[in-house]
């Protein structure tokens, strides 16, 4: 079935991509389905070995970002399913997974000894990539909602190989109260937080059918709870990132500002080896502070890829802010 | 959940010594079940685990590595990867074709003798199958399976 963007999706993205050169690229491409990628799972296997294996069955392989060989992208057209039942994949020797989605770790950059809340875990991408990342140490707590989710989850971190990961089923507010009252604190948090998908439509075109402004104001809402619960539970100086693989402000930067006007909090640089773009900083009537232009947008058409948001927030102190303060406009 | 200590720990520790030589274990062992046990290795305190575990719905913890049956102790098929420099004992050399049906999830006509065996191929270590000396039978789970 051939799915269409809404009339106000249209105009929406407009505003956000203003040049007309750069709105009909976004268009074309997301009419395209993006290139497969995979993430070599350093667990249990290095790139380079990886790599011999995968190119002896005549795949054509890409390594597309300096400094992260374990970052592959699949330049042969392979079977339908194909990624999902090789051996290797069996194994756990690598995990398939959207190079845009691979960022929020990056950014993140989880150590050894750290204690981790992933707050939407599920089906894992984030928290098999953790876990690599802190070579199986410290711990990470995966928490989702539903037992579906969470028994996906659960088979990607066997077939992983990870140890150090805890899984729980809350709702995600509901979970961060609980930890709060037990006054449990977190090194770092990733709120990968449920969205409106827009940019998954290249492989998810469905998206435009359930798409509306008022399911954009319904989560942005639930996203601001999401967001503000986690961010209670870090040490202070310490930091948490907050993605979506979605374009709406409201989602967004939105969310990033109701954190900005109710705590203490500093938004930090990061270096994606990828393209993107700063956030932005107003939005209709809206005015966000300038602070958000550390905040990175990735558009399909920038990689082709996917798109998503994200942005760090370090946390300076346990203290709240009670009136609005004054944007740094 | 539940902490799996001292005299327990030792006894899963030495069957599997005995079963397939393996014999450094540093995780805390976990059991969720009767009969599943987990291995984590994080950095939790006892204490806390036990904390978290009264306040949260933990689903699980740790990597499920082995299943207590009443004829031995079978690792998991990650259980197998996790602990494959260690393994030296019951070790059974598959070619490339019976590597394919045992992916596929289909037991493998072998004659050995009764026991849990690895099953593994060149250098990759396969899983975990029940020889009942004319057949080994499957374990590799369903969703992991090679689709015909």
């Amino acid at each position: 079935m051939n799915y269409k963007p809404k009339q106000l999706f249209i105009e929406r993205m407009s505003l956000l991509l203003k040049d007309r050169q750069d709105l009909d690229k976004f268009f074309e491409t997301v009419k395209t389905k993006p290139r497969k990628s995979i993430r070599v799972n350093t667990l249990k296997i290095q790139p380079e070995e990886l790599i011999i294996k995968l190119k002896n069955k005549g795949w054509k392989l890409k390594q597309p970002c300096e400094n992260y060989p374990e970052i592959i992208q699949i330049q042969s057209e392979l079977k339908p399913g194909e990624l999902g039942t090789t051996k290797e994949h069996i194994l756990g020797h690598y995990y398939v997974q959207e190079i845009t989605s691979m960022m929020p770790i990056i950014a993140l950059q989880p150590k050894p000894n750290d204690i981790l809340l992933d707050l939407c875990a599920s089906p894992g991408s984030k928290t098999t990539q953790s876990t690599a990342s802190m070579q199986n140490q410290g711990t990470i707590i995966a928490n989702d909602v539903s037992m579906s989710r969470i028994s996906i989850l659960s088979t990607n971190l066997e077939r992983i190989g990870a140890t150090n990961t805890i899984i729980t089923r809350h709702d995600g507010i509901q979970l961060c109260n609980k930890l709060k009252q037990q006054k449990f604190q977190f090194d770092k948090i990733l709120v990968d937080a449920p969205c409106s998908g827009e940019g998954n439509i290249r492989v998810s075109p469905r998206t435009y059918l359930e798409w509306s402004e008022g399911l954009l104001k319904r989560l942005s809402n639930k996203q601001k709870k999401l967001a503000s619960s986690a961010f209670q539970l870090l040490k202070p100086n310490s930091e948490m990132i907050y993605s979506t693989c979605t374009h709406a402000p409201e989602e967004n930067e939105e969310v990033i500002q109701h954190l900005i006007d109710n705590f203490n909090i500093e938004i930090q640089e990061i270096k994606l080896p990828i393209k993107s773009r700063p956030g932005i900083t107003k939005w209709k009537n809206k005015i966000f502070s300038q602070k958000l232009k550390k905040a990175h947008r990735i558009y399909p058409h920038d990689n082709n890829m996917e798109g998503f948001f994200l942005c760090k927030i370090k946390k300076l102190s346990d203290k709240t802010i009670t009136k609005s303060r004054e944007r740094g406009i | 959940m539940r902490i799996i200590f001292g005299s327990e720990k030792k006894r899963i520790i030495k069957q599997l010594q005995e079963q397939f030589g393996i014999s450094k274990i540093p995780h805390l062992f976990l059991r969720f079940g009767k009969e599943k046990i987990r291995a984590y290795s994080g950095n939790l305190s006892i204490e806390e685990l036990k904390e978290l575990d009264k306040t949260l719905r933990i689903e699980t913890a740790g990597l499920y590595f082995a299943k207590q049956q009443q004829d031995g102790i079978r690792l998991t098929l990650d259980g197998v990867q996790l602990f494959k420099p260690q393994i030296t004992k019951n070790i059974l050399e598959l070619t490339g074709e019976q590597t394919q049906q045992w992916l596929k999830g289909n037991d493998l006509d072998i004659q050995t003798s009764k026991a849990f065996k690895i099953l593994k191929n060149q250098n990759e270590f396969l899983g975990c199958g029940k020889s009942t000396g004319e057949r080994i039978t499957n374990f590799v789970p369903k969703e992991r399976r090679i689709k015909n």
